[in-house]
């Protein structure tokens, strides 16, 4: 118990965060939950603007050291500058009805939107420029991306007024989604991809093409994954008109089935493309996607250099 | 046919409805759902896709076996019985309960907790509903009871088919049969058990094809099962076991204590005793005359038991405490046989029991007798109670009308031929001896008076029915109507008294030939004897008169009808013997000798009450008396005089037998009768004590079992019977319900001196009486007993246009409570040629049954006429509880069966009487059927994950969550 109490990721749990109503707040508990338990922080690079000094600890750079206070302290301190923006965050979210789904804490629009908020404000507070696409059957709405705090507030409001609307056309809105991304950019794609696996390929490919690099948070609820109904069921489309009246527990297992194949699919195509996927379920802790995002970047900033070090 | 295959038929139809159970709950969840928003509904498509034949066929799968699993509980609660030739498919196996519900099943004992159990509780208690109906309960559902209770087979409305119970298996049914069972009274009748068996013979043929099995539930009395007289019984019944293969016969001992098996011998029986007969001197009565009532009182036990006679006047509900009973009470009533007691009733001054009667009013009075105990309570010990009251009536007039046919007369007003009826006639000797009787209640009706073209042809007339008695006085012959009409009088309870007379001399061989033609008729008709001739004849020299030294006139107490305790006529005058004395001077002058060669006594029907000695000259039967007298031609005596046992009796048989051979010696003038005494003289010797030579006492002589000593005593007797008895003076025979008495000389003073003039005259007037009382009392069949029907024809004529009726009552009697009149019923004439027929029936319980006589046009005019009659149980046949020994049940019954007739104890099980059919539910094979299927549909559902599984809640496509 004492360990739970201390692990900061108790704040994580979707179910923590559900409480929390603004959307704002909320983005910044999960942002700093996740961050009090880095033990080294990524986020301080280099910069004009010097932040503050830190102790010096085996394996930091050497040359950041500031030799000026060890001449006069002689104390090893590492100079610490805030970073500059070099990355620009294109976050696309599935605001359509599938996306309305949802049995737990937060459905999956609202896990999306709190992924979508957290990761913005992250990104915001390391000086990025954060834009928002919003989409269902078509693009609802559009903040390009800007790299100002108060950036966030506008980005809340566009996933907060966002209500899921009609059934997701992805192709279309892929090649719009890359329409208004003019500069090579990081797209974070998060939906719950109930849209078919050719068009959602080929919208993924148009936005490889702009050289974007594309990160695919895939939420899913707990329910549409373990399928634990029971009783005589008339299942009714949220996106559209079929109806089906069944025993689930007897179609349980083929649901099952179709669920893996269809995520094996969108793994596979999505490995195949170079798309950095991620499925989450909405059972999951929050700090799974930041996790993720913190990952992908890292290991976008190291993809240049080795890409550069041969030339 | 199909409920016939299962023993819970009834459950049949609940399986067939719980088959559809899973199909309606499939129904129903298909109608009851719950509603989800879907958003992956492509894969839920999909998933439906794949999956549907093979859900669809596995569905149906489990289905199918849900409904087996039901159709097989059904079949085990239903119980299929199968088809199969243990259990005869669908031919039912009959049960007949033959219900011996007769008077002598209420023999009761007093159980432990003081509570009385008769036979018929424990035949229907403990074997009919606690053995056989609970057998039935778990045997076939097509197999049949029926239950035959003896009583109601003479109930015409009695239908076998409302005593048929089918299908005993379902609770319905069996609580049915047990209230009905339960509803079911004995009765106080007398069935003969062969009836029954009869009855069953009929059911057997209506089902051919199915094992019968008969039930006899019964209390086996000796009296019914006994030989000869049960053979027809137990021979019938043996012939049915032997006729039949599928035939078994289950005889049901219901008398307590239980017969033991193999006991040999007679089982226990209580004690009885009961009533037997209660007789009035006469039918009809006048109301001031005194009726004397005979009561017959049986004792069936093997103990002298003490009894208290009561007479009641069930029309006022009165004990009648002036009512003298002779012998005075308490009666001893002999082991084994009947005792006879008597009492008068009536009273010169008072009148007979109603205190007014108007002139041509008949009323009907009705007494009974009971025994009691000391304390005027029911005997105690006693083995059946209603056998201890019976009931009698008498018809009381103000006078009763006896009408006599003087063949004397030809009119009433031609005086010239009024001989008859003139002083010293035969009529008038009659009649002045009859309205001397005291009382003086007759009222004398002469033929001349009622048709005045001559006395005869008053026998033309309709309604002879209303004189209790006929006297026919000198008739010379009557035309075939008046034969006819007066036969039909005397068949229908009238009585007809007969005297002779120079007239039917005088019609010579015409009037012979009538009396032995049409009026003997061989031993059919009304007379009784066939006539020889007039003794002397007309022209001889008439009787001289007699010595004194015998009686006159001989009363044939020898004859005496069975079952009568007194000569009837005599048996009343002569109850004190020095009564007889003035018969030994009565000249008889002439009479009619009867032709004894042709005459048919039928034994029972025609007795000869009196006769005239013997006037034969003795020296005739010299030869007889030889061969039993003379040592050298008599074996017998040979034999006794060679015997030195018997020495001390040779000297007295020696001077007796001398005396004997001096009545017959040649030259002797000692009649025929003289020889009869002195033969007499020699059985009934009781020796002397006299010093100088004492003899020995004779009759311990022919009580000795010698062989020789018994010879000869038979020998004797049949010379004294044939030397002692000449003509036939008085005989009396019963004719249909009637009686006639014939007396061989004329009623006047013609032929003899009884009348008057003679010593023996003062028994004429008595003789007289007794003649008619005789006539008038009730014939045999007058003792009706419970269950007897009695027909009533009419003649149509008088009652033209009338719409006649006949309305029943029950005289409903209570101690201390007048009589009240229960109706019973009403029955409207059926008319058949030129007769009208009632059939009185439904006597069932002992006491009077009154019938009035209406026109159902004016049902308020007067009554037409009024009928009572008094029914009895049987206790002749009921009372006797001597059961049937084992020996002789066993030999006669059980043993002839063939093994398929089997006695039945208190430890029979009802799987003995009644076969358990084996249905499937016994069979493990259906238990195990049923596992696999339970099984088999467990692991159906299990697999189309209808159950769910410990890991289910974990369970989700892999790679999610990761």
């Amino acid at each position: 118990m004492a360990k739970s109490k201390d692990d900061p990721k108790r704040f994580l749990h979707p179910d923590t965060i559900a409480r929390i109503s603004q959307l704002d707040l909320r983005a910044k508990q999960v942002v700093t939950g996740f961050i009090s338990g880095m033990h080294r922080s990524p986020f301080f690079g280099h910069s004009v603007e010097f932040v503050q000094h830190r102790d010096y600890t085996p394996g930091d750079d050497i040359r950041h050291l500031d030799w000026k206070v060890w001449s006069k302290t002689d104390k090893f301190y590492i100079k610490q500058y805030e970073a500059e923006t070099n990355l620009r965050c294109q976050l696309v979210v599935d605001v359509s009805n599938s996306m309305h789904y949802g049995t737990g804490a937060l459905n999956k629009y609202n896990y999306a939107c709190t992924v979508a908020a957290s990761l913005a404000y992250m990104l915001l507070h390391q000086q990025d420029a954060v834009g928002l696409i919003t989409f269902d059957e078509d693009v609802r709405q559009v903040i390009p991306a800007r790299s100002a705090h108060t950036h966030l507030d506008a980005l809340i409001k566009a996933m907060d007024v966002s209500r899921p609307k009609d059934k997701t056309n992805i192709e279309k809105i892929m090649s719009r989604v890359a329409e208004n991304i003019p500069n090579r950019s990081m797209v974070v794609l998060i939906s719950d991809i109930f849209v078919d696996r050719e068009p959602f390929f080929r919208g993924m490919e148009m936005l490889r093409h702009g050289r974007h690099d594309i990160l695919v948070f895939h939420i899913m609820d707990h329910e549409e994954l373990t399928f634990p109904f029971s009783g005589t069921t008339r299942f009714e489309d949220l996106e559209g008109p079929d109806i089906i009246t069944c025993d689930p527990r007897a179609l349980r297992q083929g649901y099952i089935e179709v669920v893996e194949e269809y995520l094996t699919e969108v793994r596979r195509g999505s490995a195949r493309k170079g798309i950095d996927y991620q499925m989450i379920s909405t059972k999951d802790y929050l700090d799974a996607s930041l996790s993720k995002f913190l990952h992908h970047r890292e290991a976008m900033a190291k993809a240049p250099a080795k890409s550069q070090a041969p030339a | 046919m199909i409920a016939g295959l299962f023993l819970n038929p009834g459950f049949l139809f609940i399986a067939a409805a719980l088959i559809s159970v899973p199909i309606i709950i499939h129904l129903i969840n298909r109608m009851r759902f719950k509603r989800i928003r879907w958003a992956a509904m492509e894969f839920l498509l999909k998933a439906q896709k794949r999956t549907r034949k093979r859900l669809i066929i596995e569905q149906l799968i489990l289905l199918a076996l849900r409904c087996l699993l039901l159709a097989l509980v059904g079949l085990l609660v239903s119980r299929f019985v199968g088809c199969g030739e243990n259990n005869s498919g669908g031919t039912p196996n009959i049960h007949i309960a033959l219900l011996d519900d007769t008077l002598s099943m209420q023999d009761a004992v007093k159980q432990a907790d003081g509570t009385m159990k008769s036979c018929y509780d424990v035949a229907k208690n403990d074997f009919l509903l606690k053995k056989i109906a609970k057998g039935l309960a778990s045997s076939k559902t097509n197999d049949i009871l029926v239950i035959i209770p003896l009583s109601k087979l003479n109930d015409p409305s009695f239908d076998v088919k409302t005593h048929t119970y089918e299908r005993l298996n379902e609770l319905e049914q069996m609580k049915k049969l047990t209230q009905e069972v339960n509803e079911l009274q004995p009765s106080m009748l007398h069935v003969d058990m062969l009836q029954g068996v009869k009855e069953v013979q009929k059911i057997i043929t209506q089902y051919p094809e199915s094992r019968v099995r008969l039930h006899i539930l019964s209390d086996f009395r000796h009296e019914d099962w006994k030989q000869p007289q049960g053979a027809a019984l137990t021979n019938e019944l043996v012939a049915m076991v032997k006729k039949h293969d599928e035939f078994k016969i289950y005889p049901i001992d219901c008398v307590l204590p239980s017969r033991a098996t193999n006991q040999g011998g007679f089982p226990p029986a209580r004690d009885n005793v009961g009533i037997v007969d209660v007789r009035p001197s006469t039918r009809i009565a006048g109301h001031k005359m005194p009726v004397r009532f005979a009561v017959s009182i049986a004792n069936f036990s093997g103990k002298q038991i003490e009894a208290y006679v009561v007479v009641r006047n069930e029309i006022t509900g009165k004990d009648m405490r002036d009512v003298d009973i002779y012998p005075q009470n308490p009666i001893k009533l002999t082991p084994g046989g009947e005792t006879q007691v008597f009492f008068d009733y009536g009273d010169v001054r008072r009148g007979l029991f109603f205190d007014n009667i108007k002139t041509g009013e008949s009323l009907f009075a009705h007494l009974s007798v009971r025994l009691t105990n000391p304390q005027l309570l029911p005997l105690e010990n006693d083995g059946i109670h209603p056998d201890n009251i019976r009931h009698t009536v008498v018809e009381v007039h103000d006078k009763v009308p006896i009408l006599i046919i003087d063949g004397e007369v030809s009119s009433e007003f031609e005086k010239n031929n009024r001989k008859g009826r003139n002083e010293g006639g035969d009529s008038f000797f009659l009649g002045r001896a009859l309205i001397s009787v005291p009382g003086a209640s007759y009222d004398l009706v002469f033929g001349d008076e009622l048709v005045k073209a001559g006395s005869v042809k008053a026998l033309e007339l309709p309604n002879l029915s209303k004189y209790p008695t006929i006297f026919l006085v000198n008739v010379p012959s009557l035309s075939p109507k008046q034969l006819a009409n007066l036969e039909n009088f005397v068949k229908d309870g009238g009585g007809l008294g007969i005297f002779m007379g120079p007239k039917v001399d005088s019609a010579g061989s015409a009037g012979l030939n009538f009396y032995n033609g049409s009026f003997y008729k061989d031993g059919a008709g009304l007379f009784p004897a066939p006539l020889k001739q007039l003794y002397p004849l007309a022209n001889e020299k008439e009787l001289p008169p007699k010595e004194s030294d015998t009686y006159q006139l001989i009363t044939r107490e020898d004859k005496m009808p069975p079952g009568m305790s007194m000569l009837p006529i005599f048996g009343t005058i002569f109850e004190e013997p020095k009564q007889r004395e003035p018969l030994r001077n009565l000249p008889i002058r002439r009479y009619f000798k009867v032709n004894r060669n042709a005459w048919k006594q039928e034994p029972g029907r025609v007795f000869e009450l009196a006769t005239l000695p013997n006037e034969d000259a003795g020296t005739a039967y010299e030869n007889a008396v030889a061969q039993i007298s003379q040592p050298e031609k008599g074996e017998a005596l040979r034999g006794i005089l060679n015997d030195g046992k018997l020495a001390k009796y040779h000297g007295r048989l020696r001077k007796l037998l001398a005396d004997v051979e001096n009545k017959v010696k040649p030259g002797s003038e000692f009649k025929a009768y003289h020889l009869a005494n002195e033969i007499d003289a020699l059985l009934n010797d009781k020796g002397n004590q006299d010093p100088n030579g004492p003899a020995p006492d004779m009759t311990e002589l022919w009580s000795n079992a010698d062989a020789n000593v018994q010879s000869m005593r038979r020998q004797l007797i049949t010379l004294r019977e044939l030397v002692r008895y000449g003509d036939p003076f008085v005989i009396a025979q019963n004719f249909g319900k009637g009686k006639v008495v014939a007396v061989m000389s004329t009623a006047g003073k013609e032929w003899n001196d009884w009348p008057g003039g003679s010593a023996a005259s003062v028994l004429y007037a008595p003789f007289i009486w007794e003649v008619q009382n005789y006539l008038s009392s009730p014939g045999g069949d007058a003792n009706l007993t419970v269950g007897t029907n009695i027909p009533l024809v009419l003649d149509a004529a008088p009652f033209n246009g009338m719409n006649l009726k006949l309305v029943r009552y029950f005289a409903k009697t209570e101690n201390e409570r007048e009589v009240v009149k229960e109706k019973v019923g009403e029955e409207v004439g059926r008319v058949e040629e030129s007769e009208i027929h009632f059939n009185m029936t439904g006597h069932l319980k002992p006491g009077l049954y009154l019938s009035d006589l209406i026109d159902g046009n004016v049902p308020e005019k007067a009554l037409i006429a009024s009928f009572a009659h008094a029914f009895n149980v049987d206790t002749l046949r009921e009372g006797k509880l001597q059961r049937i020994s084992d020996d002789e049940l066993r030999s006669n019954l059980i043993d002839q069966g063939g093994g398929r007739i089997k006695m039945v104890g208190p430890t029979t099980t009802d799987a003995e009487l009644v076969p358990k059919s084996n249905d499937v539910s016994e069979s493990p094979w259906l238990f195990l059927i049923l596992l696999l299927v339970l099984v088999a549909e467990q692991a159906l559902a299990v697999h189309l994950s209808f159950h769910l599984r410990n890991t289910d809640t974990e369970m989700s496509p892999a790679g999610a969550g990761s």
